[in-house]
């Protein structure tokens, strides 16, 4: 092995220049490789997932248009109330389409907030979630108040603890069962209380952490994917419980502003809902279905095959490239060698060893490589939302050695095919 | 020592086979000197190659103090690393080398005292201790093959093999080298020398004649 190296090393000394700009390449190579890797299985794990969790299935958002006369002149009608949770009713009770109650447009100031500075941070513009009120401190948590049957109409998983059972949406405000988002695991524990500001629009008195969500898990309101990683989510009451005169308007609203979800298309999904309001009793326009988010996700879909394909086919290139560059290079470097080689073998050096060193520079060009391709996506991976995931490591780590492995043997057959005795007496 | 039994080298062309060597058996005895001898592409460099094991022999045996060699590329590398010391005409030196490196080429860790020191035995005993710091291309011929020679010997093999070694040199270098051979046989090393000069083979203690490729003629 010494004379291995020893000799090895001369040679490389002898092209430092050219071994280098060899490693740059190759390195660059494998970094792109395992850098397309990373981003196509990334991109890949969440369409999958996507299409796994949202195909067949159209979703759409139902939103009020109650801030007009129209509206008005509805909201102080006297049997508004009513008529609300009769267009409620029929919509948790459709066979056409299935409803679901995603609240998401508020949010609860919480006292002596536990989390981290992370978690502390606004969702949507990183700004600061505290604010001040009385001389006690509040952070700000996005609040989802949501259907019994979101964890399974939207697969949503708990990491820790269990989602809500039937008793949670019979509440009175006195403790409601919350659970939370990934990011807040490790700040609160289940069982935990959570006191929240005592103005809060539903009239809480204290929330008991029930759970934890499992990490990316999220709800497709029909217009955009929302990561509940730092949702706090809330039972939203019972239609019955909500109807007697616990029932805040805020209560209602978010009741009526919830997801349809369903294998149809919008115009057949409007005219049933219109049908369901004019049987509630509820003037047309006041309630609408916004668009779908399926054509988004053909485009999406298009996006990722297309994107895939790119990446595909630069790292095929690019590995094809250098493994045609380097077998080259090794292929010269025996024919220029031949005699030197042929000497080393008088010098009694075994054929194994002559293999050794041909392979030498192979070898180190592709280990180095890969071991700095590795450290580099490892590192920018750290300050990304990327992953490097092991299993791609290998997976790289074994197209190598099979690409290493097929340079070593084709280049070693090229020296066996040498007539060393030959070689030997070139001058 | 060394005994070769029928050894047979052929070779495929376009033309058709043809053996370099034709079912040759000879018998080479320990710490004797012999020279091969014969015309240019008579087999006598093939020959002296299938002996180092640089070149596979087709068929034949290769009997080595009286065990059998094995013909795999394996057991010729161990066969020439331990037994063989390899000299040719052209000296076969490695250019970007100096003296002191090509000598210590075989060497498993040339870079300890005791290599150094061993390098620095023969290259006095040779007369290029002032060379040592040297590259072939600034020495004379009779120089690169005296470290040749030296290179050969570092290992302190059983035979030394000679292909051509004074081809290359001139009348009085080459009676320097064959001094060399000569003192080195003394000393009780075998030593096989290829030649085509009859000079040059007079000087060893037996002479064997190879023409196409088979013995034609010995002398003891």
């Amino acid at each position: 092995m010494n004379r291995i190296i020893r000799e090895s090393k001369w040679i490389l000394g002898r092209s430092k220049l050219f071994t280098l700009l060899l490693f740059i390449l190759v390195n660059s190579a494998l970094t792109v490789t395992i850098f397309s890797r990373v981003v196509s299985s990334e991109i890949s794990a969440d369409a999958d997932d996507y299409k796994k969790r949202n195909e067949d299935n159209c979703y759409y958002r139902l939103l009020d248009d109650l801030e007009g006369e129209d509206g008005n002149s509805f909201e102080r009608s006297a049997q508004c109330k009513n008529k609300q949770f009769r267009f409620l009713a029929e919509l948790q009770d459709s066979k056409d389409l299935e409803y679901y109650i995603c609240g998401d447009n508020s949010s609860v100031g919480i006292v002596d907030f536990k989390g981290n500075e992370k978690t502390k941070r606004n969702y949507e513009n990183g700004g600061s979630s505290e604010y001040v009120f009385d001389n006690i401190t509040y952070t700000e948590v996005k609040t989802m108040f949501v259907s019994k049957n979101v964890s399974d109409g939207f697969d949503v998983k708990m990491s820790s603890g269990e989602w809500f059972d039937s008793n949670d949406y019979d509440y009175n405000n006195e403790t409601v069962s919350c659970i939370l988002g990934n990011e807040y695991e490790g700040s609160y524990k289940i069982g935990d209380l959570i006191k929240p500001d005592d103005n809060n629009e539903f009239n809480i008195k204290q929330l008991r952490v029930r759970g934890f969500l499992k990490e990316d898990s999220y709800i497709n309101n029909g217009t955009q994917i929302k990561l509940l990683n730092r949702y706090m989510l809330i039972p939203s009451r019972d239609i019955a419980v909500s109807q007697q005169s616990r029932a805040s308007n805020a209560d209602r609203y978010i009741k009526l502003t919830g997801i349809i979800k369903t294998e149809r298309p919008v115009n057949e999904i409007n005219d049933i809902v219109k049908q369901y309001m004019k049987s509630a009793g509820i003037p047309d326009g006041l309630y609408y279905v916004e668009s779908s988010t399926n054509n988004n996700l053909k485009m999406f879909n298009m996006d990722i095959a297309r994107i895939n394909e790119l990446l595909g086919i630069i790292t095929v290139f690019l590995n094809i490239f250098c493994f045609f560059l380097v077998l080259t290079v090794t292929i010269l470097f025996i024919n220029r060698n031949t005699k030197y080689f042929a000497t080393l073998s008088i010098c009694g050096f075994r054929r194994s060893e002559i293999y050794g060193m041909i392979c030498f520079t192979p070898i180190v060009l592709y280990s180095l490589g890969y071991i700095i391709s590795v450290i580099v996506n490892a590192v920018y991976a750290m300050f990304t939302e990327l992953s490097l995931r092991i299993r791609d490591v290998l997976l790289i780590l074994a197209e190598e050695a099979a690409v290493l492995g097929v340079v070593c043997i084709v280049c070693v057959l090229v020296f066996r095919s040498k007539d060393l005795a030959v070689s030997l007496r070139r001058r | 020592m060394l005994e070769l039994k029928n050894i047979t080298k052929e070779y495929n062309t376009d033309s058709g086979s043809f053996k370099a060597v034709d079912n040759v058996s000879l018998t080479i005895e320990k710490g004797s000197m012999t020279a091969l001898i014969g015309k240019s592409g008579s087999g006598k460099s093939t020959l002296l190659n299938i002996i180092s094991g640089l070149t596979k022999p087709t068929s034949g045996e290769i009997v080595f103090c009286g065990k059998k060699l094995g013909l795999s590329q394996r057991a010729m590398s161990d066969f020439r690393y331990e037994h063989i010391g390899f000299v040719v005409q052209n000296f076969a030196l490695v250019n970007q080398k100096t003296a002191f490196d090509n000598i210590a080429l075989p060497l498993k860790n040339s870079r300890s005292k005791k290599s150094a020191k061993k390098i620095e035995e023969i290259s006095k005993r040779l007369g290029i201790y002032d060379k040592l710091s040297q590259y072939p291309y600034n020495m004379s011929g009779g120089e690169c093959q005296r470290v040749a020679i030296a290179r050969a010997l570092i290992n302190e093999p059983d035979i030394i093999l000679a292909d051509e070694p004074t081809g290359a040199l001139d009348s009085k270098t080459s009676a320097e080298i064959m001094d060399l051979f000569k003192a080195l046989n003394s000393h009780g090393r075998t030593v096989i020398i290829v030649t085509h000069d009859k000079d040059i083979a007079s000087q060893c203690g037996r002479i064997i004649e190879i023409s196409d490729g088979r013995i034609s003629g010995r002398e003891q």
